[in-house]
């Protein structure tokens, strides 16, 4: 049977990931390059030995094979193809082969890209740590979670996909985050690598930076889709809950904000070392922990898979990890020690301590809340929960430090700055920011959170664009080019600052929509009947008809609405209320017209068999944006990622007319 | 029939591992070669052209600056012995 | 290895320069205002994990305090006003069972035996007033499989 190959391919891929981690260790020790060549030839093995595990499993849930478990209680014969193949990483089993997998294909670009000399002596430390890393989830794959289990018997179909994960955002929303968990692996390899090795943490950290970035990049995603699907899919018409799995994929996200940063820092400065170095590390101890509490069951949640003893596996890797990698650090500290000490409060330098800080505590924050029900059990024997209340008022204070920052930060100097360079540079945001505020007084937004939030945003908006318009400028006086033209070539040239920036615009947007929807979300629920017509909220909605249909893995309740505004816009809204057969349970579609000024969201809360339906209604202000700034976080994080490619094609050619 | 499939699986895993190991160290890795002619202001690893305050070649983090003449470590520049070796480097800058 | 050994006080003879000490008092500034933060955001928004059988032992010491209580839904006893939006119902488990009242909409994974966790305040006539329903979603559906898939 195909499924016990996969299962060896499995036991294989422990074998030579963990003969691997030993082989480079003793072969760099004892300077024996045919032991680190033979370390090499077992890495490869490995990730063969993965890749062919993946494959089969693949395959089975494909050829709907029902005798292997995973398959028949993540498949069966009505489900779609699209999410038969995501079926690969809906499940626990399927997903931790989907993170070993992708580890090991990170791990295969490393061996295969660095190979420059400068990486010779990181090179065997660094795969013997992602080694360790796939030796570890091969076995939690081999022992507690194998994903090739078999039933006693063949069944006739399989029990399918729960169906609220059937959704476009589903599909994508696991593996993103897997992605990104998975590749915050090789910066933590990098560290562990260039502390064994005693290379200068400045030399590696250039190398470290594309990796962090792209990993980041994932884990943005990842948590920006799974507001999105909890926003279309749950149908409560919020995004975030606070919900313990929310935020286990929340703290390594802002620790992965704070490495950055701190990274950034020292490739230009020369400072922060340590602190990069202690990022780095605690990211990817987060992005285990985040695994821990999803599938330990540990802490309670809405998610709350199954509890199980893969936790501990868990739990206890994360401790050997962290403990030995941060002793490491603190044993050779002084390699990582600053050239300077920071010289003002008032210099950029000061400005990114300060907003990393303030990440590292918001991640504190989150952290403490999400381990607070399993900390009071310990400590009183009583499990105590807190509720979205804790965060918004501890976590909010906190973010707006941040987004504060975000303005002040860009225009800042390196080293010192005067209160009166400063001020100069902020007048005009502040002006603009006053005159938002005024705009927004008059017209009637005066909740004193709206007007916090949008004010703020106005003065980091204004602050961040007027950078843009600093370089174009100097640009257009120096090189004589037009404003465009020097716009796009200042961008190009320092990718990195102003994809920075951009990326600092899209959270701005995100937190219109945030603090939009919060503050200004209205609900409203009436009882029609079919052919009645109700204007609610601005809006004219037309209860058209009402559908019943069989469907083979569901049967089918459909309200058709068609609903208009003023302006003479027309939108056919139909929300849908399904019984799914394979669960036995009902399933809410909500149905959602988007407009840049406010989400109308309505839900389908009851239907009788007159065709008298219950609508809720939901008016979310600003929602759209939310979406839009996660769109520009990617663009400005793939600005910053991209490599120089202009000046990297043109310079052979300059060497040779020299 | 998956008794023999396995055993071939491990039995190229094995030999993939010992491989190396059986050829023992004379086929040592070819060092990347430099490039010829690299200016001054050229990445020493992968030729890319350097801006002169870049201290680390952005493309493959190469150390661009002093060396110990002794054992080839990177130096931050204001050592007076090598991190690495400890061999004196004051005359040297 | 002998390259790793450093001999002290002999690299970046900078770095042995103190931090100034205000850059030090601002982080522990910081750190005090996040513990702050943390610790003034706890007030009211605590509320103890009891099981039904918990909450009935705390007796009327338990009217109007901030609970959740977790437990399964009894389908005996469901009672949906479609018109309203009000869901009544009781959660039960081995030894206590309580009534609940919610408003709003039916949640989708509520039904007969799906375990439940209720957010609220018990009120004097000893029904559950529910701010939150939160119902185990995936985990009931994996174990569900794992019930139907487990006899053989």
């Amino acid at each position: 049977m195909i499924a016990d190959i996969g299962y060896g391919a499995l036991l294989l891929a422990f074998l030579s990931a963990g003969y691997a981690a030993l082989a480079f260790v003793l072969g760099q020790r004892r300077r024996r390059p045919e032991l680190i060549r033979s370390g090499e030839n077992g890495f490869r093995m490995a990730v063969l030995w993965v890749v062919t595990a993946s494959l089969i499993l693949l395959y089975l849930l494909v050829s709907r094979d029902y005798q292997v478990r995973y398959v028949f209680e993540h498949v069966s014969n009505t489900l779609p193809l699209a999410y038969v193949l995501s079926a690969f990483w809906a499940g626990q089993e399927g997903s931790l082969l989907f993170w070993l997998l992708l580890v090991s294909l990170a791990g295969l670009v490393v061996l295969y890209s660095q190979r420059d000399a400068a990486a010779q002596p990181l090179r065997p430390y660094l795969l013997a740590t992602t080694a360790i890393v796939q030796a570890f989830m091969a076995l939690v794959l081999v022992l507690p979670s194998n994903p090739f289990a078999l039933l006693a018997s063949r069944p006739a179909d399989g029990f399918g996909l729960n169906p609220l994960l059937e959704n476009v955002g589903m599909i994508f929303h696991p593996p993103t985050l897997f992605i990104g968990y998975a590749l915050y692996t090789i910066p933590f390899a990098f560290v562990l690598a260039g502390i064994l090795s005693g290379q200068p943490s400045d030399a590696w950290m250039a190398r470290v930076r594309r990796w962090s970035l792209m990993a980041w990049l994932f884990l943005s995603i990842g948590i920006i889709l799974g507001a999105w699907w909890a926003y279309i899919e749950l149908g409560w018409g919020g995004y975030w809950a606070w919900d313990p799995v929310e935020n286990s994929s929340l703290i390594p996200w802002l620790v992965g904000t704070a490495a950055l940063h701190s990274a950034a820092v020292q490739s230009r400065r020369g400072i922060f070392r340590t602190w990069t170095a202690v990022l780095t590390i605690l990211t990817f101890g987060l992005c285990i922990f985040a695994t821990f509490v999803t599938r330990s069951g540990v802490i309670q949640s809405v998610h709350a898979f199954e509890r199980s003893s893969l936790g501990w596996y868990f739990a206890v890797f994360l401790v050997v990890a962290m403990a030995g990698s941060l002793g490491l650090l603190a044993a050779r500290r002084r390699a990582f020690a600053d050239n300077y000490a920071l010289e003002s409060y008032l210099s950029r330098e000061a400005g990114f301590l300060i907003g990393n800080l303030l990440l590292v505590g918001a991640a504190a924050v989150v952290f403490l809340g999400t381990i607070f029900p399993a900390l009071t059990e310990l400590f009183r024997g009583q499990q105590v929960a807190l509720d979205a209340g804790f965060y918004n008022r501890s976590f909010g204070p906190i973010g707006l430090a941040i987004i504060l920052l975000f303005g002040v930060c860009p225009v800042l100097l390196w080293h010192r700055t005067t209160p009166a360079q400063l001020a100069r540079r902020l007048i005009v945001p502040a002006i603009l920011t006053a005159l938002i505020i005024a705009v927004l007084l008059v017209t009637g937004w005066r909740e004193p959170i709206a007007l916090v939030g949008f004010g703020s945003t106005a003065f980091v908006a204004g602050s961040i664009l007027m950078e843009f318009g600093r370089g174009a400028r100097a640009r257009m006086r120096s090189a004589g080019e037009n404003p465009l033209t020097a716009l796009l070539r200042v961008v190009g040239r320092d990718r990195r600052r102003y994809g920075g920036l951009i990326v600092h615009l899209g959270v701005l947007l995100i937190v219109l929509g945030v603090v939009g929807s919060g503050v200004y979300k209205q609900e409203y629920q009436t009882v029609m009947k079919p052919g009645e017509t109700l204007d609610v909220a601005g809006y004219t909605v037309q209860y058209l008809q009402y559908v019943e249909q069989e469907l083979p893995h569901k049967q089918r309740f459909a309200t058709i609405l068609r609903v208009s505004r003023p302006n003479g816009a027309v939108r056919e809204l139909v929300p849908e209320k399904n019984f799914h057969w394979n669960v036995e349970q009902w399933v809410s579609e909500v149905a959602v017209w988007s407009r840049p000024a406010e989400d109308f969201y309505v839900i389908l809360a009851g239907l009788s068999s007159d065709g008298s339906a219950t609508f809720q209604f939901l008016q979310e202000p600003l929602m759209l944006w939310m979406w839009i700034g996660g769109g520009v976080m990617v663009l400005g994080t793939l600005l910053a990622w991209w490599p120089a490619g202009e000046r990297r094609r043109r310079a052979p050619a300059d060497t040779a007319e020299e | 029939m998956q008794i023999i499939i396995f055993l071939l699986m491990a039995g190229l895993t094995i030999f993939m591992l010992a491989y190396p190991l059986w050829q023992g160290g004379a086929a040592a890795r070819p060092a990347p070669a430099p490039a010829a002619t690299l200016s001054a202001g050229q990445c020493a690893t992968c030729g890319r052209v350097l801006e002169p305050d870049e201290r680390f070649c952005p493309q493959c983090g190469t150390p661009v600056g002093p060396r110990c003449p002794q054992c080839g470590r990177a130096l931050v520049g204001d050592e007076r012995f090598c991190p690495g070796c400890g061999a004196k480097l004051e005359g040297t800058r | 290895m002998t390259t790793e050994e450093r001999m002290p006080d002999m690299e970046m003879p900078a770095a042995s320069k103190p931090r100034p000490t205000k850059f030090i008092v601002g982080g522990f500034i910081i750190a005090a205002v996040v513990i702050y933060l943390i610790v003034s955001s706890l007030g009211g928004s605590t509320a103890y994990y009891l099981t039904v059988a918990e909450l009935m032992a705390k007796g009327p010491a338990a009217v109007g305090e901030k609970v959740r209580v977790s437990g399964v839904v009894d389908g005996a006893n469901i009672q949906y006003d479609q018109q309203n939006l009000v869901l009544r119902f009781d959660i039960v488990d081995n030894s206590g069972r309580l009534p609940v009242v919610y408003h709003g909409p039916r949640p989708d994974m509520f039904q007969d035996q799906a375990e439940a966790v209720v957010e609220g305040k018990l009120n004097a006539n000893g029904v559950f007033e529910a701010s939150n329903l939160l119902l185990k979603c995936p985990s009931k559906y994996e174990a569900a499989a794992t019930a139907t898939a487990s006899p053989r």
